[in-house]
């Protein structure tokens, strides 16, 4: 199976064998030329993804799965000082498996351009943060960590909300989010031996969501302050009792508080950034293993370019957990193994959990050809994750990628618990 | 004998007219300064194209509209570049806001990122979006970091230009622009440059930039902006060519508009 995947995936690169010949000096076809024209002065824009992962991200899809993507984004302008986006993506992420297609809005909302604020209504992804990859005040906006894409960034999607931008000064911006409708990030729950329910916060005014942040950047200095309250993306696991076969589990989503900052700085030829998180929830005693406890979670690191085009990130990072208690001392069994689940979702495996991250970059031939590895290594307890990847721009509109994700460590670990996901991954895409 | 003396008489006036001459005429600080502040334009909006050609000959291509505005110094800049093709790089903005009393602030919007990201501005040396430009190519550095030396005067495109040697003031400022040493042939007549030749830190010459098709946006103080410029890398034979397609001189932006809330607008 997988050699037949690997041939399906090569007959897709022969495909780019016509990408490779493509070029700007190669002339396109009249019709071809039209239609480029006419999306550009549309604002379409999209790509055409043809995507090989040896390991699957869900127990149910397999392995070596051969997937296609279409993502297509338009910003229309609908007036003088309004604008908006749509972004969607229509995938099947395992054609040789008989796997379903999903579509998906990623983003569709206006934007009302004032003289000193800009509101935005609709589906849309907020990403706060200045950290590299590793952003503890990124809570707003949810992800799908099973999205067979290699990109992180294919993994955000949005949710419906408005938010209001109010400049106070070029400098210093003063953001309000609030969202009816919450929306949780998608993750794998290890669903074999168990039933699942999952229940969400019921869509009430009571239940929105706010954000507040006071933003400030230039002269040397960005930083923000931020607050939000909320829900938590990420799932909390409760044991509601067994039936005869399986113990049945709640997956819910609980209330948090989160007060946060980073900031970004350089120091001649080095980028200092660092943002921090203090994380109240529902279980201010601590004493509740079906919720995570409130917590601390900061990272600092630095970044500098070598030669021309080698940028490395080293990062620090560390959470300390309010009121622990180890999974270990819970006597019964399967709320023992349930509360074990839970710290590996939340990071909560340990009281103090240090850590550090590492991204190094380079570009070749004039940014044609890119290569990166981040990599995560979980200090306390010496679990890992490597994620190796390479770019190769054929031309303008046609690039391959090949990489993998590696992790590492004991099967109770963060990372070592997603060792079946180990794998390498490819992708061809046409950038129109 | 009065021949010879009207000779010597005549001999001596042409010798000190001469002298006088030369000694009116800039010193390559000067020239480098005056350099410098012909293309400080009050304000000005382009649309250009960036061809990238490598040595095979195969090309790539970048299209951008920048917005330029001057601070109220008369020195510093604020520019802000917004990329419109090819597909994976549409949407991508780079604000920079000089300051030359320290470090300018340089900021990056990837869509994907959906966020700005401040740069390090001391990386003068890294490629500008993968063309042979550098950061430091695209803003010009201040005078003072650089020693000028006057070479010689020569001809170029029919033109008269001095010809001036620049050499880093340290190590420093070698190792952050990635250059040992320029030479810039600046016009006699508006000093703006019409060819600069940049040599690696080991002294090897790495890029000859030319300059053409110069245009007058600014009638007093006089300031020229070239529609034309190629980058050639002679180490890699890869070149860049940078056409201004269309450029509207005096659209005044607001300060508002060199901030990350217009970088971050796709």
């Amino acid at each position: 199976m997988r050699l037949r995947a690997a041939i399906s995936f090569a007959a897709l690169m022969g495909v780019s064998g016509a990408g490779q010949a493509d070029d700007s000096r190669v002339p396109e076809s009249p019709a071809f030329e039209g239609v480029q024209a006419f999306l550009q002065t549309r604002r379409v824009s999209g790509a055409l993804r043809a995507d090989y992962f040896h390991a699957a991200k869900r127990p149910d899809q397999g392995s070596d799965l051969l997937g296609v993507t279409a993502q297509i984004k338009t910003l229309p302008e609908l007036g003088e000082r309004i604008d908006g986006k749509l972004e969607a993506r229509i995938t099947n992420p395992a054609l040789n498996r008989d796997g379903a297609s999903q579509s998906r809005l990623l983003e569709g909302f206006v934007t009302l351009h004032l003289a000193q604020a800009d509101l935005r209504i609709g589906k849309q992804i907020v990403a706060w943060g200045r950290a590299d990859g590793i952003n503890p005040t990124d809570n707003l906006t949810p992800r799908d960590y099973t999205v067979l894409l290699p990109f992180e960034d294919d993994q955000r999607f949005g949710t419906t909300a408005i938010k209001l931008d109010t400049y106070l000064s070029p400098q210093h911006t003063l953001t309000v989010f609030i969202s009816p409708f919450f929306k949780p990030a998608m993750i794998s729950l290890p669903t074999a031996g168990r039933t699942l329910r999952e229940t969400t916060p019921a869509r009430t005014l009571a239940n929105s969501e706010l954000g507040l942040k006071l933003d400030k950047i230039g002269e040397g200095l960005d930083g923000s302050i931020s607050y939000f309250h909320g829900f938590s993306l990420l799932p909390d696991l409760r044991l509601l009792g067994s039936n005869p076969v399986e113990p049945i589990l709640e997956s819910h989503y609980d209330r948090i508080n989160v007060l946060g900052a980073d900031f970004a700085r350089n120091f001649g030829r080095f980028a200092v950034r660092g943002e921090a998180a203090y994380v109240d929830t529902r279980d201010t005693a601590g004493d509740d293993p079906g919720i995570k406890n409130p917590y601390l979670f900061w990272i600092i690191g630095i970044d500098r370019t070598f030669f021309e085009e080698m940028n490395v990130n080293v990062q620090f990072f560390q959470r300390r957990v309010r009121r622990y208690h180890a999974p270990e001392g819970i006597a019964d069994l399967q709320a023992r193994a349930v509360a074990l689940l839970n710290a590996l979702i939340d990071g909560q495996r340990d009281r103090i959990s240090n850590g550090i991250s590492f991204r190094v970059s380079n570009k070749w031939f004039n940014n044609t050809l890119e290569a990166e590895v981040f990599a995560v290594l979980n200090l306390t307890r010496r679990d890992r994750f490597i994620r190796p990847l390479l770019t190769y721009a054929f031309t303008d509109h046609w690039k391959g990628t090949v990489g993998a994700e590696v992790y590492g460590g004991a099967a109770d670990t963060q990372f070592g618990s997603l060792k079946p996901r180990r794998g390498v991954f490819a992708e061809l895409r046409y950038g129109f | 004998m009065k021949g010879l003396v009207r000779t010597a008489v005549l001999l001596g006036v042409s010798t000190l007219v001469a002298l006088d001459t030369y000694s009116a005429e800039p010193n390559a600080r000067d020239i480098m300064e005056k350099n410098f502040f012909v293309s400080k334009v009050k304000s000005l909006k382009t649309d250009s194209t960036m061809v990238l050609i490598n040595d095979k000959g195969q090309q790539r291509e970048r299209k951008n509209t920048t917005l330029l505005k001057l601070q109220a110094n008369g020195i510093d800049s604020k520019l802000l570049v917004k990329f419109s093709t090819p597909a994976d790089i549409k949407g991508t903005g780079f604000l920079q806001v000089e300051h030359s009393d320290g470090e300018d602030d340089l900021w990056i919007y990837l869509p994907a990122l959906k966020k700005s990201r401040r740069l390090v501005a001391n990386n003068k040396k890294d490629s500008f979006v993968g063309t042979d430009f550098s950061y430091g190519d695209i803003s010009l550095p201040k005078v003072d970091q650089y020693q000028h030396k006057r070479q010689r005067n020569e001809q170029i495109d029919g033109q008269d230009c001095y010809v001036i040697e620049s050499i880093p003031i340290n190590e420093t400022v070698k190792t952050n622009s990635g250059y040992s040493k320029k030479i810039t042939w600046a016009r006699t007549d508006n000093f703006l440059e019409t060819k600069v030749e940049y040599y690696d830190v080991s002294g090897r010459l790495l890029k000859t930039q030319r300059i053409t098709q110069h245009r007058q946006v600014e009638p007093q103080p006089a300031r020229w902006v070239a529609l034309h410029r190629e980058m050639t890398n002679h180490q890699t034979g890869h070149q860049t060519v940078l056409n201004f397609d269309k450029i509207e001189p005096g659209v005044a932006a607001p300060d508002e508009v060199f901030t990350t809330r217009y970088v971050e607008r796709e």
